[in-house]
This record gives C-alpha cells, sequence and structure tokens, in this order.
C-alpha cells in the first residue's frame, strides 16, 4: 500500500474533535495516495464516532460537540461513499426516519438521523408529521432495514401504534424493525405499542440500530 | 395573606400561610383550551372559552376559575400575544376536536388541501398546525439556526404605544387585583435554543464551532434587550413583581449543551441583561427552562435567577428531594408538580394527587415554592386529573 501523506490517527482526532475541513482533507489526501476507503472508515472513521458517543453517554460530550463530530464524519463519507458504492459494499444498513403524523417537531429526530448517518447507516429522512402509509412506502422504496419514529407530544405519541400497525400489516414484516423516540417514550410505552426499541438519545440510537442489523 | 403577599413571602424563601399556586399566570404554566373548557363543563361554568394564546391554543383562565383552584397569578402580556396578532375583536372558532371557542379577529388561519391550518403572513407560512393537531408549530426559522450575520439581525426595541400598554395594565393588575404580577420581558430570542429555531443543529454547531460568531449575536441581543428592560420598568414602576424569561437548557437526560460551553458562550450574556435587573428593580427573575438541568443551576444561580419553573422532576437529576436539600436556599421552585408526561394525561385522579402531596411535601417547607403544572396542562388530559392535581396541594 502507497505511503499515506497523513497519519491517519489524525482522520480520527479531526473527526472526534468534529474539524470537518480537515477531516475532508486527509481523507481525500489519503483515498489519493490509493488508501483503502473501507479500511478508512472501519478503522479510523468509526471508531471515532464510536468515541465521541462513549464521551457523550459520560456525558464528557454534549449535542454540539456531538454534532460536530457527526459532520466531519459525513464529509469524509461524501468523498468515500462512491468508491464503497462501485466496489459493491453496501451501508451497514438503511433506516427511514420521521416525526410522527400531527407532530411537527424535528430537533430530536435531525439528532438521530445525523448520528445514524454519522454511524455509518444510509438514512431516509421524511421529515415531519409523516402519515403512517408513507412510512411503509418509503420502507419498502429504500429497501429499510429499520424504520424509526419520533414523536414529542403525549397527544401524538399514540400514533406511533398505528405505524407499529402499519409495518406488521405489510410485506416488511419479517425484513424491517421499528424503533422508536422522543421525549415523552418510554421502554414501557415502546412494549406496550409493540416496537422492536426504543432508545432515549441520539447515541444510543446508533447502537441500537446496529443491534439490530447485526441480530437480522 | 392576600395572593400578592403569598407569593412574595414564598419568592422570598418565607413559608406563606399555603402553598402559592399559578394556573394560567405564564404562557408556560396554564392550560389547553379544549382541556379547559372540559374542565369547565365539570365546574358547571358556562362562559366563552378564550384562545388568548393562539400559538399554544391555551385559554385564557378566568376569575372563577382562578378562585375554585386558588391561583395566585397573573400574567402580563402584550395585547398581541402570539404572531403578532392583536387579542381583540373576539369571533367564535372551533378547535380541531369540535371544542367550541373564541379567538381574536385577526386570527385567520388558512385550510389548506390536506386539512393543515396553515397562519400566513406577508405571503409565507409562518406557522401550521397539522389536522387534528392540538396547537401550532413554527415554521420560522430564527437568525441563529440561518446563520444570518450578526449586522443583518436588528430586533426592534418596545415601542412607546407598548410601554404605554405595559404601564396601563401594570397599574391596574396592581390596584384592582390581589394577584401577583408576572411579566415576559427576555431577550429578543432566546439565546440559546430559541435562536436556533428552524435550524438548531446548525446553531449547536455555531456554539461548537464559531465562539465569536455566537458572542457577537448574543452581545447584539442582549443590548436590545437591556434597552427593553430600561423601557419596561420605567413604564411599569414597582407594580411587577416578577420578571420572565425563558429558554430551554435540557434534554430528558441531561443539558444540551456542556456547563462548560454554557459559562463561556451563554452566562455571560444573560448576566449581562440579569445584572441590569437586580441594580435597577425589585423584580425578582423566573426562568422557564424544562429538562435535565441540574448541572447548569450553579451556574443558572450566579447568572441571576432566582426562580426556576417548570422543574422537571421526571429528567434525570432532577429529583425534588435532591434539588430542594441543595438549591432550595438559592432558588425558589415553580412547578415541580407532578410528572405530566405520565401521570398527568395517563394516570388516575388518585396517582395524580398521591404524586402532588409527595412533591409539596418535599418543596413546600421554608417557602421557596409555587405550585403549578410542569409545563402547560396538554389537550388530552381528563379534566378530572386536573381538579385532582390542583385540590391536592
Amino acid at each position: 500500500m502507497p505511503e499515506a501523506p497523513h497519519n491517519l490517527h489524525d482522520l480520527y482526532e479531526a473527526i472526534l474533535t468534529g474539524d470537518a475541513t480537515r477531516s475532508v482533507e486527509i481523507t481525500q489526501a489519503a483515498l489519493d495516495a490509493g488508501v483503502d476507503p473501507q479500511c478508512l472508515v472501519n478503522e479510523h472513521m468509526i471508531p471515532a464516532m464510536d468515541e465521541a458517543g462513549r464521551r457523550f453517554e459520560i456525558h464528557d460530550f454534549f449535542v454540539p460537540e456531538l454534532l460536530i463530530a457527526a459532520r466531519a464524519m459525513k464529509g469524509a463519507l461524501v468523498l468515500i461513499r462512491p468508491l464503497l458504492a462501485a466496489q459493491g459494499v453496501q451501508p451497514i444498513g438503511r433506516v427511514v426516519i420521521g416525526t410522527v403524523k400531527g407532530d411537527l417537531h424535528d430537533i430530536g429526530k435531525g439528532l438521530v438521523a445525523s448520528m445514524l448517518a454519522g454511524g455509518g447507516f444510509e438514512v431516509v429522512d421524511l421529515g415531519v408529521d409523516v402519515p403512517a402509509s408513507k412510512f411503509i412506502e418509503e420502507a419498502i422504496k429504500h429497501s429499510a432495514d429499520i424504520v424509526a419514529v419520533s414523536a414529542l407530544l403525549t397527544t401524538t405519541m399514540v400514533g406511533m401504534k398505528d405505524v407499529v400497525q402499519a409495518l406488521r400489516d405489510s410485506e416488511l414484516r419479517d425484513r424491517c424493525r421499528i424503533i422508536v423516540g422522543g421525549a415523552p417514550i418510554t421502554q414501557q410505552f415502546a412494549d406496550a405499542i409493540g416496537a422492536d426499541g426504543f432508545s432515549s438519545n441520539a447515541n444510543s440510537a446508533v447502537t441500537l440500530a446496529r443491534t439490530i442489523v447485526a441480530s437480522a | 395573606m392576600n395572593s400578592r403577599e403569598r407569593v412574595l413571602a414564598a419568592i422570598n424563601h418565607r413559608e406563606p400561610d399555603r402553598v402559592p399556586i399559578d394556573l394560567g399566570g405564564t404562557r408556560q404554566s396554564g392550560i389547553a383550551a379544549s382541556t379547559y373548557h372540559q374542565l369547565k363543563l365539570r365546574l358547571g361554568i358556562s362562559s366563552p372559552t378564550r384562545v388568548y394564546d393562539v400559538y399554544q391554543m391555551l385559554a385564557e383562565v378566568e376569575r372563577p376559575v382562578m378562585e375554585r383552584f386558588g391561583a395566585d397569578v397573573i400574567g402580563l402580556n402584550r395585547p398581541a400575544v402570539a404572531f403578532g396578532i392583536t387579542n381583540t375583536d373576539w369571533k367564535p372558532w372551533r378547535l380541531f376536536d369540535g371544542t367550541p371557542v373564541e379567538v381574536p379577529g385577526g386570527f385567520n388561519p388558512v385550510t389548506e388541501a390536506n386539512g393543515d391550518l396553515a397562519l400566513v403572513q406577508d405571503g409565507r407560512v409562518i406557522a401550521r398546525m397539522p389536522k387534528d393537531g392540538y396547537y401550532f408549530d413554527r415554521l420560522e426559522v430564527y437568525p441563529g439556526g440561518s446563520h444570518t450575520p450578526v449586522e443583518e439581525v436588528n430586533p426592534p426595541v418596545l415601542s412607546d404605544e407598548l410601554c404605554d400598554h405595559y404601564g396601563a395594565a401594570a397599574e391596574a393588575l396592581y390596584n384592582n387585583t390581589d394577584y401577583a404580577i408576572i411579566a415576559p420581558l427576555g431577550p429578543p430570542y432566546e439565546l440559546f435554543y430559541g435562536l436556533g429555531t428552524g435550524g438548531f443543529e446548525t446553531w449547536m454547531m455555531a456554539l461548537a464551532s464559531e465562539p465569536d460568531y455566537v458572542n457577537a449575536l448574543c452581545a447584539k441581543l442582549v443590548d436590545v434587550w437591556l434597552e427593553n428592560l430600561r423601557r419596561f420598568s420605567q413604564a411599569v414602576g414597582d407594580h411587577v413583581q416578577i420578571l420572565q424569561f425563558n429558554d430551554d437548557f435540557g434534554t430528558q437526560d441531561a443539558p444540551f449543551l456542556s456547563p462548560r460551553m454554557f459559562r463561556e458562550l451563554i452566562m455571560p450574556h444573560y448576566k449581562r441583561g440579569l445584572d441590569w435587573v437586580h441594580a435597577n428593580t425589585q423584580m425578582k427573575v423566573f426562568l422557564h427552562s424544562d429538562g435535565a438541568i441540574s448541572p447548569l443551576l450553579p451556574s443558572l444561580i450566579e447568572m441571576g435567577v432566582d426562580i426556576l419553573d417548570p422543574v422537571q422532576t421526571s429528567a434525570r437529576g432532577m429529583d425534588a428531594r435532591k434539588l430542594k436539600d441543595e438549591f432550595g436556599e438559592q432558588l425558589v421552585f415553580w412547578g415541580g408538580s407532578l410528572d405530566c408526561q405520565k401521570t398527568l394525561p395517563f394516570g388516575s385522579p388518585d396517582e395524580v394527587a398521591q404524586e402532588v402531596r409527595e412533591h409539596v411535601r418535599v418543596f413546600a417547607p421554608g417557602g421557596g415554592y409555587v405550585f403549578a403544572s410542569v409545563h402547560n396542562i396538554q389537550a388530552n388530559v381528563p379534566p378530572e386529573n386536573v381538579i385532582a392535581m390542583f385540590d391536592a396541594v
């Protein structure tokens, strides 16, 4: 393998510290030098996001630090994705995400989408106020492994049950899982409506999604 | 004690004759119009229900209801409470769930093809209520969310007309009622959460990577805030007891931002405004912030916050006992009544009453406590739970 112009640990550092300019620069230089894109992702980039997530869990990182790390990761992935696709490498999973019908809140959903994309998932963000039928249509269209549904309101969270039901009634029932989250959502609520998983923050959503695709 | 004396005792950390109560004094301790309507049916009150906040669809809490529940606090609001629509020329209207209400004459949402309601100003949709929804959500993008250059951000100062309104209304409430008076007047945009409206991630990333931009933007907003505070305080004199400002620093689990970032980028700006309030007025400072914010409480106290609302005890690290023991001498707790994401909407009246009694037992001793719901009472809350909640105090 040709000599990379940078110590690739710098790529890890650039992503962890959220330096998007540097992460793109190092990635481009490494690719130009012939470094295997999959090695960049698996050996340097995903470990950096894992460390960012670990720091978030122990309240060393907060939302701003997590988001700039994800931005640095996504910037590098823009360069890498076409190369992986050309090699026939699939993303680790595909997620269709949105906020439930009647609910226009998108902050938590946006954080989860960013972290999933940073974690190597292909993410289709349907936005807010998404009817149950739309989740299913898009999940079929994109061959999603996971449907992720968000709600902020006690008045709209009950609509998540409709999405679960629509998924169970669709052709996706055996190959797509549904996960839920949002301020009023709990594990008990997720269990009660028959969802396959719940996470209370954007980082644990990535862990959850990985567990789901690994067990599929 | 009358209501004002009761609240003043509590916010000065003296134990009043009973726990003071706030229902509808702020736009964060109010009640959704549909629940309010159901509540009035239960209480045998047949007056029309007015929606005084057409953004959150909050009811104007009327005197008979305030008296029934022993409410002690009244809000001093601008005539145009939401979306610049003046609360006048009331007309009949119906909520999606069929509740008959009255709304301001200038409130004219457009029904879109899918049944959503859109509020249009200057040809742009600024807010939308989904079909069968309970309130509007803003579609505007605020300066931090759009990363607007600082020189292009020029919020207006309070007009003379508005100051005249504040002066006359404050004097009338002071002389004609016994209620404690609270007035909301924060910076033109909430410095942390609100500034990111419409582009939260953009704003969060600016906080993490562009401190100069953040500082310049906040400094400019606080300049305007200071001018507004001077004008407001000159207009209302000593008639207002509590100055409210809002922001949101917490998720269910943790603050959005690190205590260090808060102290570096947010606190100095708020402190500049609040220092002026403390040096130049007798008003106590009330902060509304939901969420798990216990790691920020020492900084909030240092920043000049006297009263914390809504005290979301269900969020991580916000346990009532812990808060009262650690911060009860420096901070007044306003809210903290019960879990409004679970018990209030979904529990039984007995469960509501029991949780309220537990929390009041912790918060009330020695004063420093005003009872209120943890954020507005939402549209799906059974009226019997509302009654159980206030009757348990």
